[in-house]
């Protein structure tokens, strides 16, 4: 049931090309995004995605450069050149599809008189007539059609609109703008941070090593949930821990958080770990969301839901100090 | 990231001249209110810009398995493959995540091509739902979140009851394979009354008109003579068409998740829910609605909201992967809303069931387990 027969749709073809050429360009533009992001700004990447997901960007990003090329290139060869693509929308483009035996969509034909049916076909036709037919399983016939339909390319290709449209292009630009304006290019504020720690909420501890003079390493899981059980707290209480972290203040000026954000997988899934640190003076002025470096004795209080609450007691305020940022602000 | 990237944003200008406090806290009211816009909007972009780098490296390898599968695999070898018995077909749908492991954004490009192949919808609904839950990655990521978490105390020293690793991963597979085997149930009785029309206009145009008979199924619709430089090139179309298309939707998505992000914070839905086994279920069911987060790290998420009941974890973490935001703009673009609707409303409804039925097994036989693994 191979039926060829020739379209004649120049608007369509118009609105075909600048929606293929459209594609082309946006999908280069993300590819070409997504690579430059690896290359020349990580640190961008950084603020989105955790560091195992940078070559996964960029190789989406060449996959896109790649295909972009390619489809480019096929594009460029099926213009003007029959049966090159099966839905090309080319001035007289042969183009075979078959029928299925729901397809009862009508053509507007103009018979050609030499046309070819099968061979238990044997109706003859003579005339230009606008039919509906429908071809069932078995049949096999082919058809020699010059017709000018203006069917639009979603009925009969495999499914989708080639219609010009640009708000989409436009949604896709979003990126490629925030890349351009060189954003995200900071961590979360303090007021993040602050939104997603609940009043009371210490259970979390930000802790990366502890030093108690003989010099404690410990992995950040145990420190993480310390305080919910016993024999972690009887091996922490009293040794004295170095703590990394962004300072977010409280409305007590002797009273801080220190914040690391941990990231699974992406910004979105970002958690501030935070331990409350206790100082017996004033902090004096450090701005929030400044990295600083706390040493101090390690304790854990009851807070007001009656749990166990990590806390670095500070001597002085001169525990505190200002440091660099983290080269990776995240913690994995 | 810079050395001042955040100072900036609060005031540090003006720190060396005023008190700490008041450099804090007294700023005057339109600096404040710059200050927090600009945070606001610096964060809005972070976490679009996370949602969307995370999800594009999926979405373009979906986009090119959709590609090779539409040039390259014939449509008669995917029907035989599949039983013909219904019932069985969306079980194997649900559980074909184990060999094709598939994040939700690229399982849904994915399966709009397979839909086309001929595969069934119920079986379709069955794999998108599920796959993103049942596959090996998602079952580590779930089991290393929670390890350890059984011998949760609280203050005086009592077991919190929290569920383990490997009771988590049980209780999220066998909350996910039996939702989307339901739902697929659901789409099928669906499909048997209205047919095609539940899909979206332009796709339901080049459906079979019946599913039923496989051999009356659409056959190949490309002229067996293109030359594979021809055939790479059509792979390539249809790549970039289906990456153009799905990802219009997971932007539009990620901004409305950025945005609920920005405004609802975990500790509200913590703090709600403490004593309301049904309130916190239904709250982490929203909270996974708004937060679209990828089934690979929602674990961790989940994780952290750690004195919560594990009911309300697993609501999250089954709700999660099958309805978010993001998934509903995607969803868009292959179904029609009865069927959208439909499927929210029968995973909903069998989410809610299964947390609440899972919250009194494990309040009554909970205890037990969670002593046995602790006491090891």
């Amino acid at each position: 049931m191979g039926h060829a027969h020739s379209h004649e749709h120049p608007e369509d073809a118009q609105s075909y090309y600048v929606d293929q050429l459209c594609t082309i360009g946006i999908c280069g533009a993300l590819g070409g995004v997504a690579v430059m992001m690896w290359v020349k700004r990580q640190e961008m990447l950084q603020h989105a995605v955790i560091p195992a997901f940078h070559w996964m960007v960029l190789t989406s990003g060449i996959a896109l450069l790649l295909f972009s090329a390619i489809r480019a290139v096929s594009l460029w060869f099926s213009v003007g050149t029959p049966a090159a693509h099966r839905h090309g929308p080319d001035t007289a483009l042969d183009h075979a599809h078959e029928h299925g035996p729901g397809c009862d969509h009508s053509h507007a034909h103009d018979h050609a008189p030499a046309h070819e049916h099968g061979p238990n076909c044997d109706r003859t036709h003579d005339h230009d007539h606008p039919h509906d037919h429908v071809h069932g399983p078995d049949c096999n016939h082919t058809h020699e059609h010059d017709h000018d339909h203006p069917h639009g390319h979603g009925e009969d290709d495999h499914g989708h609109s080639h219609a010009w449209n640009p708000l989409r292009y436009t949604v896709l630009l979003l990126p490629i703008a925030l890349y351009f304006l060189n954003l995200p290019n900071s961590g979360f504020g303090s007021e993040h941070a602050l939104r997603n720690l609940s009043k009371d909420d210490l259970q979390n501890s930000g802790l990366e090593k502890v030093d108690d003079r003989g010099r404690v390493e410990l992995g950040f899981r145990d420190l993480e949930r310390a305080a919910y059980q016993e024999s972690q707290r009887q091996l922490y209480e009293g040794k004295t821990g170095v703590l990394r972290g962004q300072f977010v203040p409280t409305n007590k000026d002797n009273v801080c958080r220190l914040v690391r954000w941990k990231m699974t997988c992406c910004a979105a899934d970002a958690i501030p770990l935070n331990v409350r640190i206790i100082s017996p003076e004033s902090y004096g002025a450090i701005p929030a969301g400044q990295w600083v470096e706390v040493e101090g004795q390690i304790q854990f209080r009851k807070n007001d839901r009656d749990e166990y609450a990590p806390v670095l007691q500070l001597k002085s305020r001169n525990d505190i100090r200002k440091i660099e940022p983290e080269t990776n602000p995240y913690l994995p | 990231m810079r050395a001042d990237g955040i100072a900036p944003l609060f005031g540090a200008r003006g720190a060396g001249k005023l008190p700490a406090a008041e450099t804090r806290f007294r700023a005057t009211p339109d600096h404040g209110q710059r200050i927090t816009v600009e945070n606001n909007v610096r964060t809005f972009i972070q976490i679009f810009a996370g949602i969307f780098y995370e999800a594009l490296p999926f979405i373009v390898l979906g986009a090119i398995i959709a590609g090779f599968l539409e040039e390259f695999v014939p449509q008669r070898l995917i029907l035989k493959l599949i039983p013909r018995n219904r019932f069985l077909a969306i079980v194997l749908g649900a559980l074909l995540g184990l060999p094709f492991p598939m994040c939700e954004c690229g399982i849904l490009v994915i399966m709009r091509r397979l839909l086309r192949k001929g595969v069934p919808l119920s079986c379709c609904v069955s794999y998108m739902l599920a796959g993103p839950i049942i596959n090996v990655v998602v079952m580590l990521s779930t089991y290393v979140a929670f390890t350890g978490m059984e011998s949760t105390t609280d203050s005086s020293g009592r077991l919190t009851n929290q569920m383990g690793g490997v009771a988590m991963v049980t209780a999220r597979m066998l909350g996910g394979f039996l939702v989307a085997v339901g739902t697929g149930l659901v789409v099928e009785w669906q499909h048997r009354r209205h047919g095609n029309k539940l899909l979206a206009a332009d796709l339901a145009a080049d459906m079979p008109a019946s599913q039923e008979d496989p051999d009356a199924t659409v056959l190949e619709k490309r002229p067996s003579q293109l030359t594979f430089p021809q055939r790479i090139g059509n792979v390539a179309e249809i790549a970039l068409h289906d990456f153009v298309d799905i990802t219009v939707f997971l932007i539009l998505g990620a901004l409305i998740a950025a945005f609920a992000r920005l405004t609802i914070s975990h500790n509200d839905v913590e703090e709600i829910s403490r004593n309301q086994p049904a309130v916190a279920i239904l709250l982490m069911m929203g909270l996974a609605i708004l937060l679209c987060l990828c089934s690979e790290a929602d674990a961790f998420v989940a994780a952290s909201f750690i004195a919560l009941r594990p009911s309300a974890k697993i609501a999250f973490l089954v709700l999660g992967p099958m309805l978010d935001f993001k998934l509903y703009m995607m969803y868009l673009r292959v179904f029609h809303p009865r069927l959208i609707w439909s499927i929210i409303l029968s995973v909903v409804v069998q989410v809610f069931i299964y947390s609440m039925l899972l919250h009194f097994l494990w309040e009554t036989y909970g205890p037990r387990l969670s002593s046995a693994l602790a006491d090891r």
